[in-house]
């Protein structure tokens, strides 16, 4: 056989087995498994964007340059829209930077180390396999590339988040999470991707800037049960008496923290593929709601209450409504 | 969105970009005008937090929100206080600004007044004004969004941190 033959047979094999790999490969656990295990094994840059949605509407958006270096080095830069532009999230190793040219605040969260943070989220990956239901959707071209779909719903079938995986290199090109009505509220997505990329030298070294402001991020605490929270924080917690559709309070994964001097419950909420977080402690606070970011600050019989999360404005007064000290 | 809406929006939380819609700053990235307005209304909020922090006397809050009440407003709350002082023509920053000065003013006088005529130790029986120190911060907004990312960075389904810093900032 000649040698342009062979090159012929051994592209044609290729394409059955990968073929066969991806019609075999149907099973929505088994990838979502193998992406969470491909993290920190792939080189890779390219190109997404970034947009987020209220309401169904578009809000904002930004196109990011994403440059990952296996094992542990990862930079995400904003391009565009200008006003944002330079911001980015830069990490290597176990220290994760985050820089806002504009404001000129750094943030520096040290991180669990990166075979931890797998395993802690395989473990969760079997809760979510539980509590919610796994789709398998098929696959599409992203990027260029051939990604299987899987969507992520509630056990009441509310779609929370939908993903493509690529079908060689694990890495997720692309995620959509939506809201409790069922709209898109985020979505992300690589309009150019290559996986031979070359880093010009310096792409992941960072000094915050003279004059900027560093910010450190505590350490995560230890997660507990409800009962044995309240014991240490020495008071009861208020929960809310409504949730959106899909969540509920996660309540062995209860932590007591430090603020202002004072000790607070922190109660986590979550619908699998997300969480909100009501943080409460005892004291006064703002006689109106006040409202930062993403979350909402105010008082009531004797405590104060933020709850920080990735909610619409909606749902976070409604379940501020339900909580009733 | 007009420039009057975003003026209106800007009154209310003294420009601070941390408050506004994404409609707002959306204009504002366009509109040089409604930016130096925000502009002077953060400084105007920098210079009000500069005067001694007291607490309003018994009954003051009470009696301004009383004859608020009284008025059909078409506008917000802080609308409603500005026409008091400074007429509608006037630029959004220019009737905040009044707001501001007219009831810190207010509050230290009328603190003034209060002490002088209270017996010594005894403490006021309501608590009007909210301090500096009872409103969350920026400081203690990071710390808890911090955490919150931390917690969600370990789940399953969590986004990396590109998607995440633009779920959470601007």
């Amino acid at each position: 056989m000649s040698r342009l033959g062979r090159l012929a047979a051994i592209a044609g094999v290729a394409t059955v087995v990968t073929a066969f790999a991806l019609a075999q490969m149907d099973d929505p656990l088994e990838i979502l498994r193998r992406s969470i295990l491909a993290r920190g094994t792939v080189d890779f840059a390219g190109m997404r964007t970034v947009v987020i949605f209220e309401g169904g509407e578009k809000v904002r958006g930004v196109e990011q340059q994403v440059q990952c270096q296996a094992p542990h080095r990862t930079r995400i830069t904003v391009t565009a829209p200008d006003s944002e532009a330079g911001t980015m999230c830069l990490i290597v190793d176990r220290v994760q930077w985050e820089y806002d040219p504009h404001t000129q605040r750094v943030v520096r969260t040290q991180l669990a180390p990166v075979e931890r943070v797998v395993q802690q989220r395989l473990r969760d990956l079997e809760r979510v396999a539980e509590h919610m239901r796994l789709q398998y959707c098929g696959t599409e071209a992203i990027a260029g590339r051939t990604a299987h779909v899987i969507k992520v719903y509630t056990q009441q079938g509310v779609p929370v988040k939908k993903s493509w995986v690529d079908g060689q290199s694990w890495v997720t090109l692309k995620t959509q999470r939506f809201d409790p009505q069922g709209r898109v509220k985020s979505s992300a997505y690589f309009t150019r991707i290559n996986y031979a990329p070359s880093f010009p030298p310096g792409t992941f070294d960072f000094q915050p800037p003279a004059g900027a402001t560093v910010i450190a991020a505590a350490r995560a605490p230890e997660r507990m049960p409800l009962s044995r929270a309240e014991q240490r924080a020495g008071f009861q917690a208020v929960l809310p008496e409504y949730l959106p559709p899909g969540y509920s309070f996660q309540n062995d994964r209860v932590a007591v923290i430090q603020l202002g001097g004072q000790a607070a419950l922190w109660l986590p909420f979550s619908n699998g593929a997300e969480t909100f977080s009501l943080f409460q402690r005892p004291g006064t606070g703002p006689r109106d709601t006040l409202r930062r970011g993403r979350s909402i600050t105010w008082q009531a019989g004797g405590y104060r209450f933020t709850l920080l999360g990735p909610l619409s404005a909606e749902d976070m007064q409604q379940v501020r409504a339900s909580i009733r000290p | 969105m007009t420039c009057v809406e975003v003026r209106e929006n800007l009154v209310i939380c003294w420009g601070d970009a941390d408050e506004l819609s994404a409609e707002v700053l959306a204009h504002l990235a366009e509109c040089e005008a409604c930016r130096l307005e925000a502009m002077l209304l953060r400084e105007t909020r920098i210079m009000l937090r500069s005067l001694p922090d007291e607490q309003a006397p018994v009954g003051l809050t009470e009696g301004v929100l009383a004859r608020l009440a009284d008025e059909e407003a078409q506008v917000g709350l802080p609308g409603r206080v500005a026409a008091w002082f400074v007429p509608q023509d006037q630029p959004a920053w220019a009737r905040a600004a009044a707001v501001g000065v007219a009831l810190a003013l207010a509050v230290a006088g009328g603190s003034v007044l209060y002490h002088g005529q209270q017996p010594a130790g005894n403490e006021p029986e309501t608590v009007v004004a909210t301090t500096q120190g009872q409103v969350p911060g920026q400081a203690e907004y990071d710390e808890l969004l911090l955490r919150h990312r931390a917690l969600e960075a370990s789940q399953a389904l969590a986004d990396d941190p590109g998607v995440t810093l633009v779920t959470y900032y601007r």
